[in-house]
């Protein structure tokens, strides 16, 4: 072993700092920049399993990825790391309290490992209002439980119990670690991020917007909302995510967002589909209801207008804007767009107008009546009209003799 | 090179562990600390102060405090001092909110502990009776603690709030009926440390509490815009002072640096902040003297593990991997040790080469840092790196709180000693910042 470089080991103060200042300087030319391309997963997984293999005694390992491949990552661990005793913690409930738990856990039957998932389930009741942070996340005038007891137990896990304990957990959990219990956070040894494959990306996404109904999102209580909700966000954060999924994803999102009454974050949601996909008219429709809902009537106007613009018989946008006109008191302009809605879609608009609150000042209206009124004479007139259609077409047949 | 060679080097890094008082491994720091030097700021006053004095002790978590501080826990007991020291943890502090009374149940505890021959503790025995008894009509409800220890009862006296957590109100009702008598409380401890001063052992002269940890007190925001770090140290220093010995306490650094910074002086003197280890200067030129402490840092640990290593050529591939790992720590103790650690972890075998180290950098800044900072904070943190200078601002504090911005101590005379700041190297790179950047810089 030879040494190639004794010079900095001098003693401190005759250090020779132009020595150091030419290394620093040959130092810029070869490590300009740091920043590299995003590891793959192969090379993620290797340094995960070093880094776990590697441990003795105490340690805290942070994983974040997708909830679909924890399973296999720990199969995968425990087979590659066949000298450490491991073992798997799923949480499935909120938890006030970790370090009993895993101290039972090891007198039953002793580990130097454990993975844990399910955390985050613990964070989620603490998503809401309050002062400070991001959106409803990580307030500043309240501390998770949980969190309170990792950041000041943290010693005792060292000293008690001297094993290495892994978390896999979701991204809005880890900011809450960085945010809310950062002296427990401050210990790890790693931080791992591991990107979704495209294909498994894929086929979460779609998994959202197929299970996705409004009516639905309406039945869900606040927590399940608030659940849904971040696993879309962890989905959009996904680095491997493309563009068309994003979109997807975002009005989604927005739809959730409206079901919980949280209207300005769906007006968000829906511009970020936009900012993707411009002529997404969906999101456009239902931008304008969520504007309609805070009151701001002119917006939702023109955000009905936009979905009208890409598609002129989205018989939805016309029905919404002639509601907005008539809560502002425009008879004439609500009636107009009423009927252009009865026109493109009869059945569903006739029923829903009649009982339909923001046309409580047109009911009595006998234009608006007429509307929704199926009367014999319009019965009479859609009828010949299907006739001539039909002489028409007869017409233009070939005469059989 | 052996995996079991490397897997020892990785060991011996663990971000986690505060250095005994005569560790080998320990670097001392103080020059590329600005000349601090516990032993002046805080230890010297107190063998020759025939009054307590009650001191605060602070700087960014992970920078080296604890080891500081039990170095000055030795420093002392070799100048007549008998130390009571001691990291505070959950048995002690509410873990959702805690308040000054946690804190004074807190030494109350750990003084017993270790005085309990040295005095009589029958009036604080008296006290924690006497609550029992009405927390017992108020809660309505059994509140027993037998053990005949009495540092055992006091523990488990300030564990009861979390016990009777689900009892509706209990919480508030216990801190009300703490609060309330506070003053005996002190009394009666007070009582017992006059008593043990008399008894202290031979060569003894004074009695020092050092409370550590209390900078683990997660900072809870309250609706006027102060937070429970302000109520325990700034509303309530009288109770906090009230010890009648030394006291030093640890506090978050983001305290110094309230809009109240100036009640704070005026309560505990000066209070005295660990910087980190200069890298860079205020000029933004690498200073090498800091580079050098930290590589002697890294030595000393590898050196523990096989002597006959050298930095660069057996542990990094060249100095330019060392130069820049030690550069991205922006002289942060634990961040040195952490980058070391991950650069390892993406290292077959040694030596770690200049793409580990950069793969730690990226993972550390996208995955760690990247997360730290809100999208409305990017301006600030810009500003920081053109002016160098914190402002008492709540949106600052937080800053200074997550690590995001650094402080740091440059000696330029006996006269002249500027603390400035700085954004955390593993920021610098991110593309976020760099926009608000130029944005600060045009404008």
């Amino acid at each position: 072993m030879t040494k190639k470089s004794t010079q900095w080991r001098q003693n401190p103060r005759d250090c020779n700092t132009a020595a150091t200042n030419s290394v620093i300087a040959e130092e810029s030319a070869c490590l300009e920049k740091d920043t590299l391309v995003p590891a793959d997963f192969e090379e993620i997984y290797a340094a995960l399993r070093r880094a776990i293999g590697r441990q003795k005694g105490f340690g805290l390992v942070f994983v974040r990825c997708i909830p679909a491949i924890v399973e296999p990552l720990i199969q995968r661990l425990e087979t590659d790391i066949p000298h450490k005793r491991m073992q798997t913690l799923h949480l499935t409930e909120p938890i006030a309290t970790f370090f009993d738990l895993v101290q039972s856990r090891l007198e039953t039957e002793p580990f130097d490992t454990l993975f844990v998932t399910g955390i985050e389930k613990s964070l989620v009741e603490y998503i809401k209002p309050g002062i400070g942070g991001i959106g409803d996340y990580y307030k500043e005038d309240t501390v998770p439980r949980i969190l309170g007891h990792l950041n000041m137990q943290r010693e005792r896990f060292r000293d008690e119990l001297g094993v290495g304990l892994v978390f896999f957990l979701p991204l809005f959990a880890k900011k809450y670690f960085i945010h809310r219990a950062p002296d427990f956070f401050d210990w790890r040894t790693g931080d791992f991020e591991f990107p979704a494959e495209p294909g498994m990306l894929a086929a979460a996404s779609r998994q959202v917007w197929l299970s996705g109904d409004y009516e639905q999102y309406c039945q869900l209580s606040a927590t399940e909302r608030r659940t849904k909700i971040l696993e879309i966000r962890e989905l959009i954060a996904e680095q491997q995510q493309i563009p068309d999924q994003q979109q997807q994803l975002w009005f989604e999102l927005g739809n959730l967002l409206i079901a919980g009454q949280q209207y300005e974050e769906a007006i968000a949601s829906y511009d970020q589909a936009l900012a993707v996909k411009p002529d997404l008219h969906e999101a456009w429709t239902n931008r304008g209801i969520a504007l309609g809902n805070l009151g701001r009537f002119e917006e939702a106007i023109a955000s009905y207008d936009q979905a009208l613009a890409v598609k002129p018989d989205k018989h939805e946008a016309w029905y919404n804007k002639a509601c907005v006109y008539a809560l502002q008191g425009n008879a004439p302009l609500a009636l107009d767009h009423l009927q252009r809605a009865i026109e493109l879609a009869p059945k569903k608009y006739r029923d829903m107008a009649k009982t339909d609150a923001d046309f409580a000042s047109l009911r009595d209206q006998p234009r608006f009546q007429a509307l929704v009124t199926v009367d014999r004479g319009w019965r009479a007139s859609v009828w010949c009209r299907q006739l001539i259609k039909v002489v028409a077409k007869l017409g233009s047949l070939p005469t059989v003799h | 090179m052996s995996e079991e060679l490397i897997s020892d080097i990785y060991n011996a890094f663990k971000p986690y562990e505060a250095l005994p008082a005569d560790s080998p491994v320990y670097v001392r720091c103080s020059e590329v600390r600005g000349q601090e030097n516990i032993f002046n700021e805080v230890g010297r006053e107190i063998p020759r102060s025939n009054q307590s004095t009650c001191q605060l002790y602070t700087g960014h978590r992970g920078v080296g405090k604890s080891t500081e501080l039990l170095r000055l826990k030795k420093y002392l007991e070799e100048n007549g001092c008998l130390v009571v020291y001691f990291g505070a943890t959950d048995s002690d502090i509410d873990e959702q909110d805690a308040q000054h009374t946690d804190i004074l149940l807190a030494c109350t505890r750990h003084i017993l502990e270790d005085l309990k021959e040295l005095a009589n503790p029958r009036p604080l025995l008296q006290w924690l009776g006497n609550r029992l008894q009405e927390l017992q009509k108020v809660l309505e409800q059994e509140v027993q603690i037998n053990d005949p220890q009495v540092d055992v009862q006091i523990g488990a006296f300030a564990k009861l709030t979390a016990n009777l957590q689900l009892v509706p109100g209990a919480r508030q009702r216990i801190r009300a009926e703490v609060e309330a008598h506070t003053k005996t409380l002190t009394q009666a401890l007070n009582d017992f440390i006059v008593e043990a001063k008399q008894h202290l052992p031979a060569g003894k002269t004074k009695l020092v509490v050092i409370a550590d940890n209390l900078d683990r007190i997660v900072p809870v925001q309250r609706e006027n815009g102060r937070n429970n770090h302000d109520e325990i140290f700034i509303d309530r220093c009288l109770q906090l002072r009230a010890l009648q010995c030394h006291v030093i306490y640890t506090v978050p650094l983001s305290l110094v640096y309230s809009d109240r910074a100036t009640e704070i002086r005026d309560n505990y003197k000066s209070p005295q902040i660990l910087p980190m280890i200069m890298v860079q200067t205020r000029q933004n030129q690498i200073y090498p003297l800091g580079i050098e402490r930290l590589s002697q840092i890294i030595q000393r640990r590898v050196d523990q593990v096989q002597p006959d290593l050298a930095l660069d050529g057996d542990v990094f591939d060249m100095a330019a991997t060392r130069l820049r790992l030690c550069e991205m720590s922006g002289g942060h103790v634990r961040e040195l040790m952490l980058l070391l650690q991950v650069a390892i972890e993406w290292t077959d075998a040694l030596p770690i080469t200049g793409k580990a180290v950069r793969r730690a950098i990226t993972e550390a800044r996208e995955n760690t840092y990247r997360n730290a900072v809100d999208d409305s904070e990017w301006i600030k943190l810009a500003e920081v790196a053109v002016s160098k200078q914190v402002p008492n601002e709540a949106g600052y504090r937080d800053l200074l709180f997550r690590r995001c911005l650094l402080e740091y101590r440059e000696f330029v005379s006996e006269d002249e000693i500027v603390r400035w700041h700085d954004v955390h190297p593993l920021i610098r790179d991110l593309a976020a910042f760099q926009t608000a950047l130029t944005q600060v810089q045009t404008s």
